[in-house]
């Protein structure tokens, strides 16, 4: 792993790694050998700042006494809707109080805000929020370096931070009783009264059960897929991809799994491997172990076909792939199995129901296209309100077709779209032919072609409606031969949910070196440089999760690494968010300009619907 | 910056931006420079914030508020109220929920005080925080009437930020700051707080930038 061992030669690291490794020197930051990069002087008392008020409103929260006695037992479920949403058992809105403020009621404080989904744990905005999983909370608390060092070298941090983290903070195993005192009254079982951003709770006693309920079962159980040595990664393929589209994906994700078990294999074989710290850090390698699942026949058998291959061996995450046909079944199966689908090449993912769930896409694929094609004829000026809209039956043709008019009834409520659906390639020249005759009835034709590409642009090159605007999806790009259309040609404009060719992205020239350097052959760009996203994102987040492998902790690190700069010049930004599925989230308007770089011009910004 | 204080009740090293002087490397650089990287200075504090008198320029942007309705940024900013400027995003965890807590407890005082003020909070994930995303984020925050959240152009929104000094590490807004704006009139300087704050401190330095622009505080 070409990261860490970069991090070996690093002597202020050494120097670092050395003070955790002697617990009493840990929380003593002079005795850490690192140049300081300003020259202040480190105060080591903490004590909470003492609540102040200017206007006597604010109160310190009052803690709901917990009766003594047996406390009711627990019901994981609905302790899991008080973590994620602040439901509480009676219905009754969470009461919490913040800093030393008043108690709020809401569902802001849920505690998936700041532990996450996994009960790792976060550090945005330089807040140290320390992880709570069942195994962590119960057992004492130990320095774990591993996960002190992600988070102190790898994050950029504020001042404070590295000292926060650093914190050892001993504790003993919380117990029921324990645990219930530091939600209400925030302190913990060593006597140390917790950071006032922890929320002080007034929990009732049946739900303070029940979240220590959910607690005790949060990233309790391994995820499946990964033993001590190998970590299981699948790809999917369907039928009715292009052979060589599918190859060249394939060839991206193998030559990348080669890559990375060559430099785990040579990094632990080098003479010299072993340093005290290193050897810890090693317990995260894992040989990276490839399984292609092939999917036949129609979409709604692929999850039976899956089920098969998962059954046989199970697998931590599927990443990438290319599939012909709705994602939907798959992401329902990943959804089924808790378990993350990374990013495949598909023009048709689910779009919705997203938030959270275990599919992450590039963009809402031709959904995103049909709302952006509503968008822009919908601000034209003079406005084109006569629409007439073609699109073949198939999911291709029907699901950007169903987001432009929804889209366009937003944009335009009196827009008046007439519809021809076709199911094959005489209703298709039918269609056409029918517009050419009466063009001057619309104002715009917005031609969604599905799987029929190449047969509508022929039909338009040979019917050639005189309609001032023709707007199509960006697939439609690669196979237009402008020649064939005459000026008709310029009336042509493209849904293009890509960055621009004459954008500059300076990480598209070191992939296509990697690629280069791994002897593969580039025939498909935006698919090979989406793909190799999709593994590098698998390979950062496994860098951040270390050997917690937890599949919603991985998913975490997915959210917080794609906005890193890693943008390989696919799209304009890649970026999610905690609990965003979507990384690129608008599309350009384009039209065919032989003297444009790439052959296309933006006519319009990036649209984000 | 005109003049920089520390405000937190143990004593604490300030004066420092730490963001900008760390430096992440990346992944794919071998032997990326280690240096920069471990800041020692500095412990754990409950609260702790800094805050700085400063004056920004406002770009001439046009953002879209959470009703869709467009929102000249230089126009709302020129108006003789007081202004609290935040920067959020709808999906933030961990700080985002303090932040946005801190305006929704004050709003009820800060009225109390002056009367009128505009409290704005900008979303920083734009092209996902759509005016919708927005309305319901203002909900859950029980935002009243003087509470404005806007999003808009991705290049505009960082103009904005680029302006209030608010960038963060790395162009990636999970490692966002935590940072609060306040100015009493468009013709003083902002007071510019980095950190997390209680209620009451927002308050007390709201009070202080208002007396110290001659305002009548209640
Ligand atoms: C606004 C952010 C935030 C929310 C919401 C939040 N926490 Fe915390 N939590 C923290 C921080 C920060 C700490 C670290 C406090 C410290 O160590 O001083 C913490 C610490 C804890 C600890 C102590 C861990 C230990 O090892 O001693 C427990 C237990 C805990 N939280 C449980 C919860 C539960 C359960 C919820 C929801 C009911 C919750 N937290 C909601 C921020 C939060």
């Amino acid at each position: 792993m070409p990261k860490l061992s970069a991090f070996i030669r690093s002597a202020a690291l050494a120097a670092v790694l050395a003070g955790l490794a002697n617990p009493a020197a840990a929380g003593d930051i002079s005795s850490v050998a690192v140049p300081a990069i300003h020259g202040t002087t480190p105060v080591a008392s903490i004590h909470p700042r003492p609540s102040q008020s200017v206007t006597g409103r604010s109160e310190p929260p009052r803690p709901v006494v917990a009766k003594r006695g047996p406390s009711p037992a627990g019901d994981s479920a609905a302790g899991k809707r008080l973590y994620w949403h602040g439901a509480t058992a009676s219905g009754a809105p969470l009461q919490a109080a913040i800093a030393g403020d008043a108690a709020v009621a809401g569902t802001q404080f849920g505690c998936v805000n700041c532990h996450r989904p996994s009960g790792f744990g976060s550090s945005e905005g330089g807040k140290y929020v320390p992880p709570i999983t069942g195994p962590i909370l119960f057992s004492p608390r130990q320095l774990n370096r591993n996960r002190i060092y992600t988070k102190l070298f790898e994050e950029a941090q504020p001042a404070g931070f590295a000292a926060d983290v650093r914190m050892p903070r001993m504790r003993p195993a919380y117990t029921d009783q324990t645990l219930a005192d530091a939600l209400r009254k925030g302190v913990d079982p060593a006597g140390r009264k917790l950071d006032a951003q922890m929320p002080r709770y007034a929990l009732s006693d049946r739900d303070a059960a029940n979240l220590i309920a959910y607690l005790k079962t949060l990233s309790a159980a391994a995820d499946p897929g990964v033993d001590a040595a190998v970590i299981h990664f699948a790809t999917v393929v369907s039928d009715g991809t292009d052979p060589a589209e599918r190859a060249a994906v394939v060839s991206t994700i193998t030559a990348f799994f080669d890559w990375m078990n060559r430099a785990t294999h040579g990094y632990q074989s080098r003479p010299g491997f072993s340093p005290y710290h290193m050897s810890e850090l090693a317990s995260a390698f894992r040989h990276w172990q490839l399984h292609v699942w092939e999917l036949h026949g129609p979409p709604a058998t692929w999850p039976q076909q899956i089920q098969r291959q998962y059954d046989a061996q199970p697998v931590f995450a599927v990443i990438s792939g290319l599939v012909h046909g709705p994602w939907r079944p798959l992401a329902q199966f990943c959804d089924a199995k808790h378990m993350p689908c990374v990013f495949p090449n598909t023009e048709l993912p689910r779009t919705t129901n997203t938030d959270y769930a275990y599919s992450l896409y590039f963009s809402r694929g031709l959904t995103l296209e049909g709302e952006v094609l509503a968008r822009y004829l919908g601000r034209r000026q003079p406005q084109a309100d006569r629409i007439a809209l073609v699109h073949s039956t198939d999911p291709y043709g029907t699901t950007p077709a169903r987001a432009f008019e929804r889209a366009l009834k937003t944009e335009q409520a009196d827009a008046r779209i007439r519809e021809f659906a076709f199911s094959d390639q005489t209703e298709l020249n039918a269609a056409v032919r029918e517009l050419a005759s009466a063009a001057g009835n619309f104002d715009a034709l917005v031609l969604l072609p599905g799987e029929r590409v190449n047969a509508a642009l022929t039909a338009l090159g040979e019917w050639r409606p005189g309609i001032k605007v023709i707007g199509l999806p960006s697939d439609a790009l690669t196979s237009v031969q402008p020649g064939k259309l005459g000026t008709l040609a310029g009336s042509l404009l493209f849904a293009y949910p890509y960055e621009l060719p004459s954008a500059y992205h300076p990480r598209s020239f070191r992939v296509r070196q990697w690629m280069h350097a791994q002897h593969l052959d580039i025939a498909y760009p935006r698919l090979q440089f989406q793909t190799y996203y999709a593994l590098t994102m698998a390979e950062f987040a496994l860098d951040q999760i270390l050997d917690d492998f937890f599949r919603d902790y991985f998913i975490e690190a997915i959210e917080h690494e794609a906005e890193n700069n890693l943008d390989i010049g696919t799209h304009p930004t890649l970026a999610l968010g905690p609990g965003q599925r979507f990384a690129s989230k608008g599309a350009y308007i384009v039209r065919i300009d032989a003297a444009a770089p790439g052959g296309i011009r933006a006519l319009s910004d990036w649209i984000v619907p | 910056m005109l003049a920089f204080a520390t405000r937190s009740g143990p004593a604490f090293s300030a004066g420092h931006d730490g963001m900008g002087a760390m430096a992440r490397p990346h992944h794919h650089d071998p032997g990326g420079e280690m240096a920069g990287m471990s800041d020692m200075s500095g412990t754990a504090a409950a609260t702790k914030y800094t805050a700085a008198r400063a004056n920004y320029t406002v770009p001439a942007v046009t953002l879209t508020d959470a009703h869709g309705r467009p929102v000249r940024l230089a126009q709302l900013l020129s108006q003789p109220r007081p202004v609290l400027v935040q920067f959020i995003f709808t999906s933030c965890t961990t700080i985002c929920p303090l932040l946005s807590t801190t305006f929704s407890q004050a709003q009820a005082e800060l009225g109390r005080m002056h009367g009128d003020y505009q409290l704005i909070s900008i979303s920083i994930d734009p092209e996902y925080d759509t005016p919708e995303r927005l309305a319901a984020y203002a909900k859950r925050y029980n935002a009243g009437a003087h509470w404005m959240f806007l999003t808009g152009q991705a290049g505009d929104v960082r103009s904005v930020m680029t302006a209030f000094d608010a960038l963060y590490q790395g162009s990636n807004k999970m490692y966002h700051r935590p940072l609060f704006y306040l100015r009493a009139r468009p013709d003083t300087p902002w007071l510019r707080i980095e950190g997390f704050m209680q209620t009451a401190d927002l308050l007390r330095e709201y009070h202080g930038v208002l007396g110290a622009a001659g305002l009548a505080v209640r």
